[in-house]
Formats: structure tokens, sequence, C-alpha cells
């Protein structure tokens, strides 16, 4: 049977909370993941039991792994102790009976405790604690560095990240951010809403691309820049555009002349691929259209590799569009790398398939195959959009962790 | 901006990494076009409380809010929302430039008329509902500490009335992904929206063609001859023997046994709940796809259910019945053959605590319920807060009482309290499944286990429809520049 105690002595009191940390040992070297909501459902568990005896038992039901428990058992006993509740054996009538349980969305860790025929309750919800990413380790290692990380709060997707020296620019779906990275964290030093009278694709995507004095952003049907008058000092100015977006870059391909007009590529707002017109035309003299694509990286050479959206990956070469073989499992994003190691530039791919969570891998093509140059550098979510920074040597990728989730991570690659 | 009131920033918790209903649309970015095909058993226009008919509502119109697995409520044909006077009082704001399918704006006093509308067939919560400007006013004498989940339900979903001089009007005008273009008895076709304010879905047109038994048309999945099938909970594991690609969404549905006879003594009705048999009804009705409860919410959406014991107690039940003797009783069932066989096996259960049942029709659910002692019930288990899901549930079956807090301890103490009573049983959790084409891509299922068709796309969709996106492009004249500077 329930009790029918105020449901308010379920909450934690702040006065017994600082007397708990005044007694329990210091945060810092040593202390665990488990230390605050043992001491939390302690203490919430010896505001209905009070001072005295009572026989500790507890139960997993969540996915906290069997190692954990004995840990978690001696936090909960120590808490206990400091509250004047004393564990005991078989011979105490009060139980104390706690089971660690855990929904979809939070782990719940539940009290019952029994005193004679009445049983009362605690619960205590709490938020999952991160988890660790793996890297695996063969030919050219790639490596990723994790940028920025949404807060908890539920931004819009993220189609873009460009880095600046203090921090990052963020092309959100509604929005551009600018983050600067402080001793405390990240902070958002400015935020403009894209004000849109067209109707997005439920695919959108972006790109930001570094000026002289700031940054130009890509949407759909948007195109703002971004200039930095004074330290700290952000201006934006954006407008409606169908302007083709620029998609190569120089550094990339050395065998361009550096005052070459830079590629662009109309992009297609209404849906999420470029229509396949470029503009100055590459291969003036190519016998058919070129396709819509999704991606296309410049290559030396130089080459253009596009992957069309019929999922085909072709490499023009002058005049010559042929198909590239070994792409099988390449999704519709790439890269392109200059890692320095084998050919000395490498392509970045996501992984196909419908798998919950996204791999990179390097490729190199030296003819029109596509040779694996790495093994597959796993990513806790989905890989949404690649970028290559403007020196060629990274690869910004983002990842979209859950709905509302995303993060901005830094990819590199490491001669073996 | 978005309103932080308790229950909201116990949403915002809810926000945490799970990787499933919303597609992330990556790796091999997804197609436009093509034509996607649906078998359903049930008319969706025509057939009340279907999964096909929710699965249309959900593709054609919108709520004022969204529920999501992920992200609990969010904002629908609604921007924003605030309450007051604690949560007497709420204020929902319009997003702007919705069209519905007809080309009329949304308005506020659209959204009232088909709320209006609403509370004609389902009770609502509010007492008056009046427009402010670009929003619309919730108020009522009671506290609707839910109300923005409430919104997100399909009975209250916002439809446009189609004109009474026009018989040819479409039967159902929204602002969804898709608008219904031609109803036969045989099948129902639905047209994207490329002014959706979601965006254009991805498929062209969906094509749900009506059978008797979908079971029918399985192999008509790897003849490509269809793209999506619902599979019932029983026939799950039969489907995935087949080999099917089978999708499933697990605990959409409570399974519970209803008591309604006030004569029946509570004694009698807590041996009622001891001697329901639910491992039995869980392994053979359901081929063990189904999730045993005798909880309201399931675990995954409190962490608390195992606080409800679900094991039978026959010698317990026979002692609580003592002296007394049961009346003959009825149990009504729908007509479905899982549904009767549940009912004839907890009528077997009941018979062994000395209950004497016989298993009667479900004619409608408003008469059964008047007319039999005892019901099986479905009742959709919706996503979102527990508090919410409870609220809900607990108005489905007829207690029309706020759950305020999002404190667990406070939901559970609203459930325990609710079930004590055992004028309702709960049994199984039943999933909801659907078997899938190999060119299906990108499918997720909501919260309440209906796809979301409208993010799903076709493997191979022709090339076609990319030139004929580009020659639209071609044509649109630029818009007008619109500089601004940043704050």
């Amino acid at each position: 049977m329930i009790s029918k105690s105020n449901s308010t002595r379920l909450l934690l009191s702040p006065v017994l909370s600082l007397l708990l940390a005044l007694m329990l040992p210091p945060a810092g070297h040593g202390q665990s993941r488990w230390d605050k909501p043992a001491t939390d459902l302690a203490t919430r568990i010896a505001e209905i039991l009070g001072p005295g005896q009572a026989q500790l038992t507890l139960f997993n039901r969540s996915s906290i792994p069997a190692s954990e428990l004995a840990p978690i058992r001696r936090l909960l006993e120590q808490a206990l102790r400091a509250h004047g509740v004393q564990p005991a054996g078989t011979e105490s009538a009060n139980q104390i009976r706690v089971t660690l349980s855990e929904t979809d969305h939070q782990r719940l860790w539940v009290a019952e405790i029994i005193e004679g025929s009445q049983t009362q309750y605690a619960m205590l919800p709490f938020d999952r604690e991160g988890t660790t990413p793996t890297q695996h380790e063969a030919g050219i290692l790639l490596t990723r560095k994790v940028l920025w990380t949404s807060a908890d709060a539920a931004p819009s997707p993220i189609l873009a990240a460009l880095e600046t020296p203090n921090g990052l620019i963020l092309l959100e779906k509604e929005a551009i951010a600018i983050e600067t990275i402080t001793p405390t964290g990240w902070h958002e030093e400015k935020r403009v809403e894209l004000s849109r009278h067209s109707i997005q694709s439920r695919d959108p995507r972006g790109m930001l691309i570094p000026s002289p004095d700031g940054f130009t952003a890509f949407t759909a049907n948007i195109q703002c820049e971004g200039k930095l008058v004074s330290p700290a000092d952000w201006t934006l100015h954006c407008r409606e555009s169908d302007d083709p977006w620029p998609v190569n870059s120089s550094i990339l391909s050395p065998d361009l002349p550096s005052d070459r007009t830079p590629l662009r590529a109309f992009y297609n707002p209404a849906r999420n691929f470029f229509t396949g017109v470029l503009t100055p035309s590459p291969a003036p003299n190519l016998q058919a259209d070129m396709p819509p694509f999704y991606s296309i990286v410049a290559l030396p050479g130089p080459r253009l590799l596009l992957g069309s959206i019929d999922g085909k990956l072709q490499l023009l070469d002058g005049n010559n569009l042929r198909p590239v073989s070994g792409t099988r499992d390449w999704g519709s994003d790439f890269a392109a790398i200059r890692s320095g190691c084998g050919s000395s530039t490498q392509v970045l791919a996501s992984t196909s398939g419908e798998a919950e969570n996204d791999s990179l891998r390097a490729y190199e093509l030296p003819a029109q195959e596509a040779v694996p140059a790495s093994a597959p550098l796993e990513f806790d979510g989905t890989v949404t959009a690649l970028a290559t920074v403007p020196d060629g040597t990274s690869v910004l990728a983002i990842i979209r962790k859950s709905a509302t989730e995303w993060e901005v991570d830094r990819v590199a690659a490491l001669c073996p | 901006m978005l309103p932080l009131s308790a229950p909201r920033r116990f949403l915002a918790l809810l926000l945490a990494a799970t990787l499933t209903t919303l597609s992330a649309h990556a790796r091999t970015r997804p197609h436009y076009g093509g034509n996607l095909r649906v078998s359903v058993e049930s008319d969706p226009l025509h057939t009340p409380d279907g999964p096909a008919l929710h699965l249309v509502l959900h593709l054609v119109l919108d709520g004022l809010t969204a529920s999501s697995a992920q992200s609990g409520i969010e904002p629908a044909l609604a921007l924003r929302w605030t309450s007051e006077n604690n949560d007497h009082r709420w204020q929902f704001w319009l997003r702007p430039a919705v069209l519905f399918h007809d080309g009329s704006p949304l308005t506020g006093l659209a959204v009232v008329n088909s709320l209006n509308q609403s509370c004609r067939l389902t009770a609502c919560s509010w007492s008056s509902l009046h427009v402010v400007g670009q929003s619309v006013v919730f108020t009522s004498d009671s506290p609707m500490p839910n109300l923005p989940a409430v919104l997100a339900r399909p009975e209250f979903l916002i439809r446009q009335a189609p004109p009474a001089d026009n018989p040819t009007a479409s039967p159902l005008i929204g602002t969804g992904p898709y608008r219904v273009r031609e109803s036969t008895p045989t099948a129902l076709h639905l047209q994207a929206n490329d002014d959706s304010w979601q965006g254009r879905p991805f498929a062209d047109d969906l094509e749900f063609s009506i059978h008797k038994s979908n079971r029918d048309t399985w192999p008509d999945l790897s003849q490509g001859k269809t793209d999506l099938v619902e599979i019932p909970p029983s026939e799950i594991r039969a489907a995935r023997q087949q080999q099917l690609r089978v999708s499933v969404q697990p605990a959409v549905t409570l399974l519970a046994l209803q008591v309604n006879n006030p004569a029946l003594p509570p004694q009698l009705r807590a041996a009622i709940a001891l001697t329901v048999d639910r491992a039995a009804l869980q392994q053979v009705i359901f081929q063990k796809q189904a999730e045993i409860t005798a909880s309201l919410l399931p675990a995954s959406l409190s962490g608390y259910s195992f606080l409800f014991p679900a094991e039978r107690d026959l010698s317990r039940a026979q002692a609580l019945r003592g002296g007394l003797t049961p009346p003959p009783l009825t149990l009504a069932a729908d007509s479905s053959a899982p549904m009767q066989l549940a009912a004839q096996r907890l009528a077997l259960n009941l018979h062994d605590a000395g209950f004497s049942v016989k298993v009667v029709p479900l004619i409608t659910a408003t008469n059964a319920t008047q007319r039999a002692d005892l019901v099986l019930r479905t009742l959709p288990v919706a996503a979102g807060s527990p508090a919410a899901t409870l609220e809900w549930l607990l108005h489905n079956l007829g207690l029309n009482t706020p759950v305020p807090s999002t404190e667990p301890a406070i939901a559970f103490k609203a459930e325990h309290d609710f079930l004590a009573q055992h004028n309702v049983i709960p049994l199984l959790f039943l999933p909801r499944a659907w078997a899938v084409s190999s060119r299906l891509r990108d499918l997720h299922l909501d919260s309440d286990g209906l796809p979301d068709l409208a993010d799903a796309d076709l493997a191979n969709a022709s090339l076609a429809n990319a030139s004929l996106a580009n020659a639209s492009l071609a044509n649109a004249a630029p818009a007008p520049l619109n500089p601004e500077r940043a704050p």
C-alpha cells in the first residue's frame, strides 16, 4: 500500500543536501559518476525512514553493467550512514529495496522503503551519462576531435561549420550562430535568424566559405556575408539569392591556376542536390550534360569527383566523365583531404546503408577505382555534412547524434 | 520563445540521445519522386480509429503541436505557446504563411472552427477557445498542464471544413505534406504538397489500396507491387519467418481489461486482476511479440512499471473471493481473431477462479461499455512525458484528472491509486509493425508506431523527377533581395 505521506517529502531538502555534502569526501580525484545520484537517493530515503537500521538490497533493471553495482552499493551505504541510516542484516524490521531502472531517456533509481506492512517510495530521475567513442586503426589513421557539441536546448539542424581563430561559425537550418570558445566553454556571441520566404527542403543543406574578412554562407535561397569589423564584433548581411555555390578549392587542386575563377554549382533549393549546371563549365566539350549531384570535390589532376543522385560516382577528367568503381559502400557525402600520406590527397567518404551510426573512411583514387586507405572511423551518430577546411589538411564533419543533439568534429589523417 | 515551465523543462531533458524515428538524411541522401504504395485492411477515410485512418490523418493534417519520441512535444502549426494562471489559460501563436490544401490561409478562426468541431466528437479539456490576433487562447476552470501534448493527438489535428456547395471537394483538407487527390471504395490516392510548410515530401504520390487481408499482400512486397504492409502483432513472428523486412515500434498500444460492472465488489475485482494469465496471452496469442504489464505506462516511459506485479496468483485470488459467489459475467471483445482468442483465454483464466464468463461481440465501444461486465480494450500509448501519457490514458478510461507533475513519484502515485480500484487491469503492451519493401528507404516509425512516409523515399526514384525539378527551378524567377543587418 502506498503511503499518503506528502509528496514534498520525496523532494530533496537543500539543507540536508548541504549537510551531506559537507560530510562526504570532497569531489575531485576518485569521484565516480554515481556519487551524486547515490547521495541524492540516500537523502530521499533518509527523509522518509529517518535514523535507524534497515536492510539494503540492490536490484538492477538498467543497462548499468554488473561491475558497477558494488561501487554503487558502497556509495549508497556511505550516504545512508551519513544520514544516520545504518545498513543492517535480515534481522532488521526495515527494508530498503533499491532498483536501478531507466526509461528510454533517463535513468530512474527507485527505493521501496518497507516499514512493517507499510511501503513508501522514493524515486530519483537523472540524465544518462555520456559514452566514450572508440577508434579504429589501419593504414592511414583517421583521427577526430570533437570541436563543439550542442547544449541540452533543442537547436535546429546544423548544416555547416567553419572554424575561426576564436571558435566556430555554425550555419543552422534557420539561423547563423557565431560561437566563441572561452575558458568556461562555448559562448554564443551572435545569432541571426534567417528570414526566409520560401519553403525549405526536408533535407536542408548549406555551405560556409571563408572570405578575406569573414565568411560567406550559402543555403537554399539565402546568401549571407559575415564580416569581422573589430575583435568580437561581427556584422551579417543576408539576402535572398539563387546564385551558384562555390564547390571547389584551389588548395586541393594545385594544378589549377590561382587566378582561375572558382567553380560554382547551381543548387536546387526545393530539393537536396545540385542541378548539374556548373559555372564556368569545367568541360566545355563534354558530350553529355553533367548529371544532378549531391557532392563534388576537386582533386589533383585537375579532376572533379562527383556523386550523382542516382548513386553513381563519376570522375570528370578533361572532357571525359567516367564511372568510378569501388564506391559501393559510399554514401552521398564526401570531401577531400590533403594528408601528405600516400598520393598526398585522399577522399573521405561516409558510409551508405541504414546502420544507426556512420563511419568515415579515406580512399585513394589512383585511376577510376576507389581504394580504401584507412580503417573506418566510427561516429556516435550520423554524418550529415562534410567540408574540407581552408588549408585542406582536415575535414569538418557535422554529426547528428539525435534529433536534437549535434556535434562538430575535425577529422584529420595521420600517415602510417 | 518557447515556454519554460516545469513540464517543458522536463521535456527538454527528454531530448537525450536516441537515434530512431527522425530521419537523419545522411549516407545516401533521400531521393525525390516515385509512387509509394501501401496496403491497408480498412478504408482509411471511413473506418473510425483504424490505423490506416491515423496514418492518413498524420499525412494530410497537422496539429498545433506534434509529438516525437525524441523531443516530446514540438511546435507544428503553433510556433510557440505560453501558459498562465497555473495552466488555466494557454495561448498558442500560429505559424505564419501556412496554407491549407485548398489555398486558403491558416488563421486563428480556422483553428477555432476545427477544434470546436473536434470537441463535438470527443471531450475537450478547455471550456472556451477564442482568437487573439495571430494566436488562439484556451481557457478552463481546471488546470490543463498537458495541453500541448493533448493538442498533438489525432483527434485535434487541424482541418478545413470542405465547402458545403461542392460535393466533389476533398473530404480531408489540411496543411500536411500530402493532399487527398482521389478516394474510391478500393483505393485512396494522396499527392505531394509542394507548399508544405515542413518542405515537400520525397515521394510524389502515395497510394493506399484496401485489401480484406493484408497477409494476402505479403508476396506483393517481394514482387514490387506494394511497399508497405501493416503486420498485426500476432503475425510479426510469421512475417519474420517469411524473411519479410519488418520494422517494429514496441509498446504502442495497451491491451487492458476494463471492469464495467459497478455492482462487482472490490474483492472480486481484485480477484479478477490476480486471475488473469498475462504470460499465456503473450506467448500463445501474441507469439511473444508483446510486453507483459500490470501498469498503464510502459517501462520505457516510466521506469517504474516493475512496481506493479504482473504474476498470476490463483490461490490469493480464490482467497479474496472467499465465500462470495460471483454473478455470471459477460466479456466483450472486438471481432478480430487475436482479440477473440485473447477474450476466450481470459474467460478460461477466470473460470479457474470460480467466475463464469461468456464472451460476447463488441458492437461499439459505447454500447459494449453499457452492456458487458468486462471489456477487452486497446488504448493508444502516446509518447511524451509520463504525466501527459498517463493523463491521456486516464482520460480514455473515463477519468478526467490532470496529472500535473513530471516527477516520477507523483505520476506513480496517480497510476497506483487508479489501478488499486481494479476498474482497469492492464495486460500487455502491443507493438505496431510494418513490412517494408526493399526499395523503401529511410522509413522511421513515429512514437505511435505509424510510419513517417513524408520523410521516406524510394530507391531509384526516376531521374526524370530530377530533370523536372531542375526545369521548374530554371523557370523560377529570383526572389527580391532583402538585405538585413545583424542586431
